[in-house]
């Protein structure tokens, strides 16, 4: 049984339809990754899987549980991060870690979470003295207090500066070695690259495609581009019968297009290609060939929804 | 844990954060002390008509005459639980669904209950607090005497006090945001308080017919009974605490109808 099953999803919002009819599976132990533009129902989708907000028609079956019928069962089996950290006033770290924690039936221990969030240094300082970085460790770690099998993240990183959006990903990367499944939201594609076994794209409440980030961008984003500089007397013709090369563009310099760079790159680099070997015009080093300034680029999830959607994830 | 540990563990916390908070502990406890400083201080010795009107010769007419500082201090005593228990409780609830807070509980198995059960408790023992002080501020520095009816004194402390919460949270769901809550607080309270004789016996008749409608009328009129200011041999009055358990309960459904966990989506 999947830990998460969502049939027919539809909520609307008087006459805006934030979602409609989303269906699928999260399987134990992946990372489920929703990529989208601002409002395109994320996080409504979200809050109905955590039982915070009621659709107008669908199913969802959370741990094997009807989230519908029974959310105080599946509220004590999961955890849940919102997108705005919010904590009680007045309310130092350790504090808000201790009333989380007496909020479920079973947690695990205090100071063993805060230890594991890094946030000991922290544990007498006012939860809104946090930078950015730390409030985030702190709400994550709120999440994981009852030791839940499902984690939802909504936006981890959203705001977050570089260094603190790295340390994130270190800590949601933990959570998943230890088998949980988590379920997170994000409008950067590095982050679900990075992070996701598969990733559902939803564009306007509805999902647009879900596979593996790699699958998708295999799919939708045109492939691999591997660039070089036009060296004199470099053979574009011969460049073109290469295999797996799909497309060549040979302007000030040489785009390769193709789906399969290993291929390509295995021909291109063969010692025994014409260009290989010591170069025509003369290279600085002994045994440089005509192929100089190498590049491979890969196509990315933004690749991926500007092509399927027609609009920029971030516009 | 069971529901009722939990609901005072939260009462804990509210209790905690309400003292850490100076500010609003500041305005809880420190407008109805200051004007039981100022007004306590410009009419002591002087008498007030309770209930009546002042004839032609400065007789008070169906009414009772007493020191004024007898009548001032348990009004200023109501007013601390009002502000409290209606107009503190209501900002900070608006405040906590604005920033998401209530939404976060939501997402934990806490029963709605017990989070309403430790806002509550945490208000009452505020109130509970207030009151006293009041009651000892005035006793020393006016000589005003102690209640004269401890138990009804409570009891119309506690059941006043829940009223003014649950009417409070049932005031959230028409207040839009934390910063119009203030306003709505005090735009719903203040006029109440002056109409219903709070600072000085306000004897228009059209307007104690208002007051009479609403429950700060007869949450004062049960403290001064309770107190001793008003005659009674027992300190309870049933018409008072009937009102107010009627709003009580008028309160709670309107509360359990409407009360939002979460802004309106903008």
């Amino acid at each position: 049984m999947a830990d998460i099953d969502v049939t027919g999803l539809v909520k609307r919002y008087g006459h805006v339809v934030a979602v409609d009819g989303l269906s699928f599976s999260v399987q134990k132990g992946e990372v489920f990754g929703m990529l989208g533009p601002n409002g395109a129902g994320k996080t409504t989708t979200l809050e109905i899987i955590e039982g915070l907000r009621a659709p107008d028609a669908g199913t969802v079956h959370v741990l094997g549980t009807d989230v519908l019928a029974h959310p105080g069962t599946v509220k004590e089996r999961i955890g849940v991060q919102l997108q705005a950290t919010a904590l009680p006033d007045f309310t130092k770290v350790r504090e808000a870690v201790e009333l989380f924690a007496a909020l479920y039936r079973q947690a695990r221990p205090v100071a063993e979470l805060m230890a594991e969030f890094n946030l000991e240094e922290k544990a007498d300082a006012y939860t809104d003295k946090l930078s950015g970085g730390q409030m985030q460790r702190l709400s994550i770690a709120l999440a994981l207090i009852n030791d839940p099998d499902l984690v939802f993240l909504d936006e981890p990183t959203t705001g977050l500066d570089p260094q603190a959006r790295l340390n994130i990903w270190t800590v949601i990367e933990g959570i998943r070695q230890r088998g949980k499944t988590v379920v997170l939201t994000t409008h950067y594609m590095e982050e679900a690259e990075r992070l996701c076994d598969r990733v559902a794209v939803i564009d306007r409440g509805h999902i647009v495609a879900l596979d593996s980030p790699r699958h998708l961008i295999a799919a939708n984003a045109a492939g691999t581009t591997v660039e070089f500089a036009r060296v004199p007397g470099l053979d574009v013709e011969a460049l073109r019968k290469l295999p797996g090369v799909d497309r060549v563009v040979a302007d000030g310099q040489v785009s390769l297009t193709t789906r399969t760079p290993e291929v390509v790159l295995h021909a291109l680099l063969d010692p025994q290609a014409p260009w290989a070997g010591a170069g025509s015009a003369g290279g600085d080093g002994e045994g440089e060939g005509m192929i100089r300034d190498l590049v491979v680029r890969h196509g990315t999830l933004e690749d991926v929804f500007l092509s399927l959607t027609g609009r920029s994830l971030r516009e | 844990m069971s529901d009722l540990a939990v609901s005072l563990r939260q009462v804990r916390a509210e209790q905690r954060g309400f003292w850490r908070n100076r500010v609003a502990a500041f305005f809880g406890f420190g407008f109805p002390i200051m004007f039981l400083l100022i007004f306590g201080a410009i009419f002591k010795g002087q008498t007030t008509c309770i209930d009546g009107s002042l004839g032609a010769r400065g007789q008070c007419v169906g009414g009772t005459l007493v020191p004024y500082n007898n009548f001032f201090v348990p009004a200023m005593a109501a007013w601390g639980v009002i502000t409290t228990c209606f107009s503190n409780l209501t900002i900070n609830t608006v405040y906590r669904r604005d920033n998401g807070l209530l939404k976060r509980l939501r997402g934990t198995p806490l029963p709605s209950a017990a989070f309403v059960a430790g806002i509550l408790g945490s208000a009452l023992i505020s109130a509970v607090i207030v009151v006293v002080l009041t009651a000892v501020v005035g006793h020393l520095l006016f000589q005003a005497p102690w209640p004269a009816h401890p138990l009804p004194a409570l009891v119309s402390v506690l059941l006043g006090g829940l009223v003014f919460c649950v009417i409070g949270l049932a005031l959230t769901a028409v207040t839009p945001n934390a910063d119009a809550a203030p306003a709505v607080m005090n735009f719903t309270s203040l006029p109440l308080l002056f109409i219903s004789g709070f600072f000085f016996n306000f004897n228009n008749a059209v307007f104690v017919d208002i007051a009479k409608v609403f429950p700060v009328y007869w949450f004062k009129e049960a403290m001064l009974t309770a107190f001793g200011a008003e005659p009674s041999s027992s300190g309870w009055n049933g018409q008072d605490l009937l009102v107010l358990l009627i709003w009580g309960v008028v309160g709670l459904a309107l509360t359990l109808r409407f009360f939002r966990w979460e802004s309106r989506r903008v």
